[in-house]
């Protein structure tokens, strides 16, 4: 798992639930840009992405489109509070989106279907 | 004169005179006693030359007789005479000598015949010649002869070589034939004429017909010829004469034409014409008799009295017309007729006579229509009345300038927005350099720009022209200006008409707004912003309190120690799920009331359920009764992916306000007929607290005043009224139980059934 999201306090969450539920968060990224970074350094690419929409430096559109252009199969989850950009989310590669707020039993019903959805 | 000679002598039809050497009379016999009225005994002894000569004959016949005594041999003489009793004769004279016996010279005898008869018969035969050679030169024909048997011409005289070109030489010799230089649209009937001419002993052909002239040229003649017998010869000849026509034939053209044309006129033309004789209809037109109603035969003969309406016009007329006929050889009156159905028309009547001086030949007349003129024209007088009234009160400057582009009339307020008096616009041209016109920011208008030039150029009318200009005093005005061109008859550029607006106050007034428009979208831009940020923020906030409170829950959950935490946790979670709510409402009326909602057909059963399921999920620890009533399958409304707002919003106030345990929600629907039109009716209807009557159309309206009670209902109504109205359907509540509203609500939903 990596967890894209610019609100520490919400990445803490994000990664205290997925550790709870067993899965493995490989990184951590605070703006798009650094998330681009990190995914290109990454030996073994995650599985899932959660992807937070308005962070500084680079958005999560860019970095979604950036980090597919890397590596087409890369399943990004976008968890936002902007409902106006979930069509175009969907649009450019994102697998789903969840808006903000959701129930953690949302998010990980969303990633255990994940690899049904393919 | 020896006796014995004298009884020959007396018998000889002449005067013989014998005279002495010295010319005096010796003897005379009778016939010059006769001829000259007088006794011998008168004149015997006396000279021949008083008595017998003339006096201005003298001179000659002395000669005459001194050579006749010289010997010289002599003519003779003619002189005429005159006798005592007028009587004039024409008297031939010859002289001879008289000889005696001896030879000798003794007198001389003079011989005068009468030779008048002779002379009479001369001199008209030579009239005659002359006559006759008058006549071959002043003859304006061709006179011809031909032998009947073989039509050979024997004689061609006269104008030949001018009417047909060829000599009377080439006819006579047949080197031209003259049935050759016939048209040949007019031979077979020469033809046909000159058959009858040979087969009808007194036939008299005179036929007119078209030759060719010898240059091609077309000439007509007419040609008169009869059948005659020459004496001499006993021969039957062809005789006639040919003249020139063409002239005549050219007059007959134009005459035919000039009639054809009148003719024409007469039948064509719009107005009437006719003709009178003492006031009495002798001819009419066809357009006249349109115009009074009565026919021709109604009219013909009749006096013209019958078309005036009354005696008194009658009368009128005919006094001032033929007093102008009197003076100006015309008369035109304007008039009024009454046609046969009793109206009167307006009249414009013309007449002249055909002879001045004799009008017992008639009057013709031309009468005119001008009713719809006189129509036309009162109805320009009123027009113009009206522009007159118009300019005078208009509160917008009025100015019209001629196409040498000079002001020739400004209206009052036209003086009061250009700051001048009427006398000083008028002294101005449209770009008088005083006016000083610029663009409102001063910058400098270019002439080609300004109303003047743009109408005259393009001959069409331009509007909202905005320039400043300068009064006297220094003000700047700022103008709008409407301007038409005025075109002649044949559009040709003649002028503008314009209306002068002063705007200053105007402008300034637009340029404030326009700047607390610039202020108010900066406002309301910055609003925008921070609803967005808010919405955003508040949002991610709630989401970290979801999600902070679930993970503490699940670990609460793990210990075993939840149910005394389950409450409060259930209350949060719905804090939380009402806050994103209220954030998702807000998000949603921005957008229904600031963008363009677009409609389309939708299915809504489907979406009800989802809508339930949603609820149902959301409201998991509470126990809800839902239960749909419809004998619909699918439901097929114009709406939006906002429909399931709708839904949910009253389902959720169902379930929030209520103190029941058990919330139990009846979802009817049906199809019902409202004012000719279907809509699908649907009711929610809960067991809820209710609404009272004072605030049942309240709840729909959003308020910055909050009731205390309904609060908590926010934005919810508000937007499901804004989005149930923009599908042009329904909504409204209603108690459960009529008259009862502390017993649950009913809301009501109407959606128009896609037509």
């Amino acid at each position: 798992m990596f967890i894209v999201e610019d609100d520490l306090t919400l990445q803490k969450i994000y990664l205290e639930i997925l550790t709870t539920f067993g899965y493995e968060v490989i990184d951590t990224a605070i703006n798009g840009e650094e998330a681009v970074e990190k995914f290109k350094s990454f030996l073994e690419k995650p599985e899932i992405i959660i992807m937070d929409y308005r962070m500084p430096l680079k958005n999560g559109i860019d970095a979604t489109k950036e980090i597919l252009k890397l590596d087409s199969d890369s399943r990004i989850i976008f968890a936002s509070a902007d409902s106006s950009i979930e069509t175009l989310a969907l649009s450019i590669g994102a697998i789903s989106f969840l808006e903000k707020p959701f129930d953690i039993d949302n998010l990980i019903d969303l990633i255990q279907k994940i690899p049904q959805m393919l | 004169m020896n006796i014995q000679y004298m009884p020959v002598v007396d018998s000889l039809k002449a005067i013989v005179i014998s005279l002495s050497k010295d010319y005096k009379i010796m003897d005379l016999n009778r016939e010059a006693q006769r001829y000259y009225e007088m006794n011998p005994e008168d004149v015997i002894g006396k000279q021949f030359l008083k008595y017998f000569i003339p006096k201005e004959n003298h001179e000659v016949i002395q000669e005459i007789l001194q050579n006749v005594v010289d010997g010289i041999s002599t003519n003779g003489y003619e002189i005429l005479i005159k006798t005592r009793n007028n009587r004039e004769f024409i008297i031939q004279w010859t002289f001879s000598r008289l000889i005696d016996n001896e030879d000798q010279f003794i007198g001389m005898v003079a011989l005068g015949q009468d030779i008048t008869p002779f002379k009479i018969k001369e001199k008209k035969l030579m009239e005659s010649e002359e006559n006759y050679k008058i006549f071959l030169q002043n003859f304006q024909g061709i006179a011809y002869q031909a032998y009947l048997d073989t039509f050979k011409p024997r004689l061609f005289i006269g104008k030949v070589k001018e009417i047909t070109g060829y000599t009377p030489e080439e006819f006579l010799e047949q080197k031209i034939r003259w049935d050759a230089i016939i048209h040949p649209d007019d031979q077979s009937k020469i033809y046909d004429e000159s058959k009858k001419l040979v087969d009808n002993p007194n036939y008299v052909a005179d036929n007119e017909y078209r030759i060719y002239q010898k240059n091609g040229n077309i000439k007509w003649v007419r040609d008169i010829s009869l059948k005659v017998l020459d004496t001499r010869t006993k021969k039957k000849i062809l005789q006639g004469s040919v003249f020139d026509i063409s002239e005549r034939k050219r007059i007959e053209q134009e005459l035919e034409i000039q009639k054809a044309l009148l003719e024409s006129i007469f039948k064509a033309a719009p107005t009437g014409i006719g003709r009178v004789v003492d006031r009495v209809f002798t001819d009419v037109n066809d357009r006249f008799c349109d115009l009074v109603g009565y026919s021709r035969e109604e009219l013909l003969g009749e006096s013209a009295k019958m078309v005036y309406p009354s005696e008194e016009d009658y009368n009128l007329v005919g006094k001032k017309k033929y007093n102008q006929i009197a003076k100006y050889g015309i008369g035109t009156v304007e008039t009024r007729f009454k046609h046969k159905n009793g109206e009167v028309l307006d009249i414009l009547l013309s007449s002249s006579p055909i002879d001045v001086d004799d009008l017992s030949k008639g009057v013709t007349f031309t009468a005119l229509d001008i009713t719809n003129r006189n129509k036309i024209e009162k109805d320009l007088r009123n027009e113009r009345n009206l522009f007159k009234q118009i300019t005078l009160t208009s509160p917008a400057g009025i100015s019209v300038i001629n196409k040498e582009g000079e002001i020739v009339f400004a209206n009052t307020q036209a003086e009061k927005v250009l700051g001048l008096t009427r006398d000083q616009i008028t002294k101005r041209t449209y770009n008088e350099p005083s006016w000083r016109i610029t663009h409102y920011d001063g910058s400098p208008y270019p002439d080609k720009d300004l109303p003047f030039q743009k109408v005259k150029n393009e001959k069409k009318a331009f509007f909202d022209i905005r320039h400043a200009i300068e009064h006297p005093n220094g003000e700047r005005i700022f103008l709008s200006i409407n301007a038409a061109p005025l075109l002649t008859r044949e559009g040709n550029f003649n002028g503008m008409i314009a209306t002068v607006e002063d705007i200053t106050r105007k402008i300034l007034v637009e340029q404030k707004l326009k700047d607390s428009e610039e202020r108010y979208r900066q406002a309301y831009n910055r609003v925008d912003f921070y609803k967005d940020l808010f919405a955003h923020d508040i949002n991610n906030i709630l989401h970290n309190i979801l999600m902070g409170i679930q993970l503490n829950y699940n670990k609460l959950k793990e210990l075993g120690n939840i149910d005394k935490y389950k409450e409060n946790y259930q209350i949060i979670r719905e804090q939380v799920n009402r806050g994103a709510k209220l954030v998702s409402n807000i998000r949603k009326i921005s957008q229904i009331e600031e963008e363009e909602i677009h409609i389309k057909p939708i299915e809504i059963i489907a979406i009800l359920n989802n809508s339930i399921t949603f609820v149902k999920k959301s409201f998991k620890y509470k126990t809800l009764f839902i239960k749909c009533e419809t004998e619909l399958k699918e439901i097929c409304i114009n709406g939006n992916e906002f429909v399931q707002e709708i839904f949910d919003n009253i389902l959720i106030n169902a379930i929030k306000f209520t103190t029941n345990t058990n919330i139990l929600i009846k979802i009817i629907i049906s199809k019902v007929l409202i004012d000719n039109k279907n809509y699908y009716k649907m009711q929610f209807i809960d067991n809820g607290i209710g609404i009272p009557d004072s605030i049942k159309k309240k709840i729909f309206v959003r308020s910055n005043h909050k009731s205390k009670a309904f609060g908590g209902m926010g934005l919810g109504l508000s937007l499901v009224k804004k989005i149930v109205e923009s599908y042009h359907g329904e909504i409204w509540v209603e108690d459960k139980i009529k008259g009862d509203s502390s017993q649950g609500s009913n809301f009501i939903v109407l959606f128009p059934e896609i037509e």
